[in-house]
């Protein structure tokens, strides 16, 4: 890298890669809040403990990295599952009663995980081979691609299941107006369920990824839910190209700001732009509903 | 007389779409006026004008000869407007007598003290009707006992002018007999209304002088048993009746 | 809306024994302190129950906390003045914040609001972190000046080392903000902001100035839990930015808030008074890294078992 000229490639491949990850750990929120009214403040630490599960496996049960991944994706799964039925018989406002209460589930795992695994910052570093783009003598490494193949994957067959099912169609239904969706003899309870099931699964699948790619530590998760509300405030719920748009986005401001400004400036960036959008659009999720 | 109220060339778009145009009329003290018209004639928009919950696109408003154009909502309570919602807006965690006196203690100012504001909402529970249950919190009333809460907790504020919204829908007969009854034992105390009535069973009784709104404009205004029979009126109705029909 | 005198007792009877079990018990040291604590953790919530009173339930309180103690930590150590001056001046940086949260956050409610305040916390911790020449950044500082000797008829209280004068202030501290919200919550403004909290249409019907009302709150909240910034750093001596903007620090006044109840005065009193020894002096020899976890524990139980707070048990029956 010059120091005069802006590394730009270097730019566009952290930022694309930071931001097609963002909006895999965007999307487990965002359905959960779409189908299931479900704010879930706890969803950072949900990942962060998914990458110190497949930490453990990979560093004390020499589980190679790539079946941590499936492992942890089931793992989280079944997780979310009684955090459905856990928070399903909370009372109104539902809303505001959801966000306290994974705030407390946030602070329990916060804890616990400092009790399991200390305040030492973890990485996991698989061995996998890394290429350097033809021309653009900008070198990536075999996580990076990892990181960027698995949440496009992942992204794109949740957009499948969306808008190519049938299951999709009573999800969608569900988002857009759960009262019209019981009318229509949708099962919305069902669809909660579901919903926590795919955000574990999105969750699970996030952590190790998370783990290989970014130090992970008992608080690292405030970063990653402030960045899932970010995104689906601005992107509304179920629209998952804009999700993917806005995740780009973001990737590309933060690793811009951190060259322009140092990585400490980086929390400013996440924090300024929630501000900002709420600003802007102050019911932002709840406005989409209308349209 | 006093001019209570007076609506001038009052319009209101969004967007692209007029709700009302060029509204003008006047109420004079002690007077009560129903403003009716079919579904979507433009009664709410005219209603949440008067009262400030809606900024006008054009025109003015005078409020015993102050312009009140653009005052937000509470001033116009502070200033003497009280009003009721078509859904009723009670405090639900407070008792039935702590509603009430919530609007003797704040609305129109001067504000009294909290002891004769608590004197003034047991009297106004006698008048509605509300008396023995006081001291229930107000989630527990039906829908007919949160209109009478609302109506008590209006009045209790002192109103130069009380604006009330569909305050007959959903209650049945006997209940719209009832409020009739005591909007007119209310209007022999000189208060001037305000009322908008879809189905026109309770605005009849009680208004002196019918607006009939279709469009958004004016179509005819009177006396209540001529404006019904107005044939502008009837047409509007009816049309609105025989859409509902072709689409049903 | 006036209640039994009786229902002063029982606060009046906790206060008098909060005061004299120091004056039986000696060499009590660690009780001293954890108490002392709790006290000003009992502040901290009330003060946040005051903004909680119109309906918002914030997550960023440690925002002004952490102005408060930068103020009044910056105060004291540019200038040398004693913390008499720094603490109440110190704490206008979080009524600054507050002016700046009102301009910003006006039109959020609910849930919106409980994310704004969330990333709220952010802005000052970073500015403050990266402004090496007045903060010395995350380094901190130490060897701030602790609180002064006063002199009291002849009689010296050193409120900078000696524990049981601490307790005392501490204690005189939330006494005195307990009875400031006491008053509150019975006046024509507490009621008020009941109404917002309430049914904020309503409360507009009838003439109440939502925006005001709630500006005030905020505003009265704001500084107060920047004045418990101000004493927490003058009394550990030190202050660095993720010591006070954290988000444990958002969250214990909201935990002690809905744990002992918002709708009594003394709830959230209550609420420190119980959890924070609880966390001390049992959960902490018990699990010496993870004992703050017990506070995401106790608010999911709370929130499903006593969505009211337990101060709100007298009531039921």
């Amino acid at each position: 890298m010059s120091s005069n000229a802006w590394p730009w490639a270097y730019i566009f491949t952290t930022g694309f890669s930071l931001g097609s990850f963002y909006a895999l750990v965007a999307l487990g929120f965002s359905l959960i809040f779409g189908i299931a009214r479900a704010f879930n403040l706890a969803h950072g630490e949900l990942i962060v403990l998914s990458g110190y599960l497949a930490f453990a496996l990979w560093k004390f049960c020499q589980v190679p990295f790539l079946l941590t991944l499936p492992l942890c994706l089931a793992v989280m799964a079944l997780a979310a599952l009684p955090l459905c039925l856990l928070l399903r018989r909370l009372g109104e406002p539902y809303g505001l009663n959801t966000l306290v209460v994974t705030f407390g589930l946030a602070l329990l795992l916060q804890n616990l995980m400092l009790v399991l695994f200390s305040a030492d910052y973890r990485l996991i570093r698989p061995e996998l081979p890394g290429l350097t783009l033809p021309g653009l003598e900008v070198a990536v490494s075999g996580s990076q691609i990892l990181l960027v193949l698995l949440s496009l994957l992942a992204t794109g067959a949740v957009h499948l299941l969306l808008h190519r099912t049938f299951l999709g169609k009573a999800l969608r239904a569900t988002i857009q107006d759960p009262e019209a969706a019981q009318v229509a003899g949708i099962n919305i309870n069902r669809m909660a369920f579901i919903a926590f099931g795919l955000g574990g699964m999105l969750i699970g699948l996030a952590g190790p990824l998370y783990g290989q790619n970014m130090y992970l530590f008992p608080t690292a998760g405030v970063d990653a839910t402030l960045i899932a509300i970010i995104l689906t405030i601005f992107a509304g719920v179920g629209r998952i190209r804009t999700l993917l748009v806005g995740g780009w986005v973001l990737g590309l401001v933060e690793s811009a700001a951190i060259l322009a400004m140092g990585s400490r400036w980086r929390e400013l960036v996440a924090a300024a732009l929630l501000l900002a959008l709420l600003a802007w659009r102050p019911e932002g999720i709840a406005a989409r509903k209308q349209e | 007389m006093t001019t209570c109220l007076k609506v001038r060339g009052l319009s209101k778009h969004f967007g692209e779409q007029g709700v009302l145009r060029e509204v003008t009329f006047a109420l004079e003290e002690g007077e009560a006026l129903g403003i009716i018209g079919p579904n979507g004639a433009g009664k709410t928009t005219l209603f949440n004008l008067i009262a400030g919950w809606l900024a006008p696109s054009g025109g003015d408003i005078f409020f015993y000869g102050r312009k009140i154009t653009r005052w937000p909502p509470d001033r116009r309570g502070r200033g003497g407007m009280a009003r009721t919602f078509q859904t009723p807006q009670v405090f639900p965690e407070m008792t039935v007598l702590e509603n009430v006196m919530m609007g003797a203690w704040f609305g129109r100012e001067p504000h009294p003290p909290a002891a004769q504001a608590r004197d003034a909402a047991r009297g106004l529970l006698e008048v509605v009707g509300l008396a023995d249950k006081e001291a229930a919190p107000a989630r527990e009333l039906t829908l007919m006992q949160q209109r009478l809460l609302e109506l008590a907790r209006a009045l209790a504020t002192r109103p130069r002018l009380l604006l009330l919204d569909e305050i007959a829908a959903g209650l049945s007969l006997k209940a719209v007999k009832q409020l009739t009854d005591l909007m007119a034992k209310l209007r022999g105390q000189g208060l001037t209304l305000v009322l908008t009535d879809h189905l026109l069973n309770l605005v009849v009784p009680v208004s002196d002088r019918l607006l009939a709104l279709d469009e958004g404009q004016i179509i005819a205004q009177g006396p209540p048993q001529t404006i019904i029979h107005d044939p502008r009126v009837e047409a509007a109705y009816l049309g609105t009746a025989a859409a509902a029909a072709e689409e049903g | 809306m006036e209640k039994p005198h009786w229902s002063s007792i029982g606060p009046a009877a906790a206060a008098l024994a909060l005061a004299v079990w120091p004056l039986v018990f000696q060499d009590a040291s660690l009780y001293l302190q954890v108490m002392g604590m709790a006290c000003l953790y009992g502040t901290l919530a009330l003060a946040w129950n005051l903004y909680a009173l119109s309906g918002a339930v914030s997550l960023g309180h440690a925002a002004f906390f952490g102005l408060g103690a930068y103020g009044s930590a910056l105060l004291s150590h540019h200038w040398q003045w004693s913390t008499v001056a720094t603490i109440p001046l110190g704490a206008l940086a979080g009524l600054a914040f507050g002016i700046l949260w009102n301009l910003g956050f006006r039109r959020l409610r609910g849930v919106y609001l409980g994310l704004a305040s969330l990333a709220a916390m952010e802005i000052p911790k970073v500015i403050l972190d990266n402004w090496d020449s007045l903060t010395y950044g995350s380094m901190g500082m130490t060897g701030l000046s602790k609180l002064p000797v006063l002199t009291l008829g002849g009689w010296q209280v050193d409120l900078g080392f000696d524990l049981k004068a601490q307790y005392y202030l501490l204690l005189a501290l939330v006494l005195a903000t307990a009875v400031l919200l006491r008053q509150i919550m019975g006046s024509r403004w507490g009621w008020a902001l009941r109404a917002l909290r309430e049914n904020e249409t309503a409360a507009i019907a009838i003439g109440i100035r939502a925006d005001r009302e709630r500006a005030r709150a905020l505003l009265g909240s704001a500084y107060l839990t920047a004045l418990c910034g101000g004493f927490y750093v003058h009394l550990l001596g030190l202050v660095e930015p993720p010591l006070v903007f954290n988000l444990h620090l958002s969250a214990l006044p909201l935990i002690f808030s809905i744990f002992g109840g918002r709708r009594l005065f003394y709830g959230p009193v209550l609420g420190a008074l119980i959890l924070y020894p609880l966390e001390q002096l049992v959960f902490q020899p018990l699990f010496p890294m993870g004992h703050a976890g017990v506070y995401g524990v106790v608010i999911i139980l709370t929130i499903f078992f006593f969505p009211q707070g337990i101060s709100a048990w007298r009531g039921l029956k």
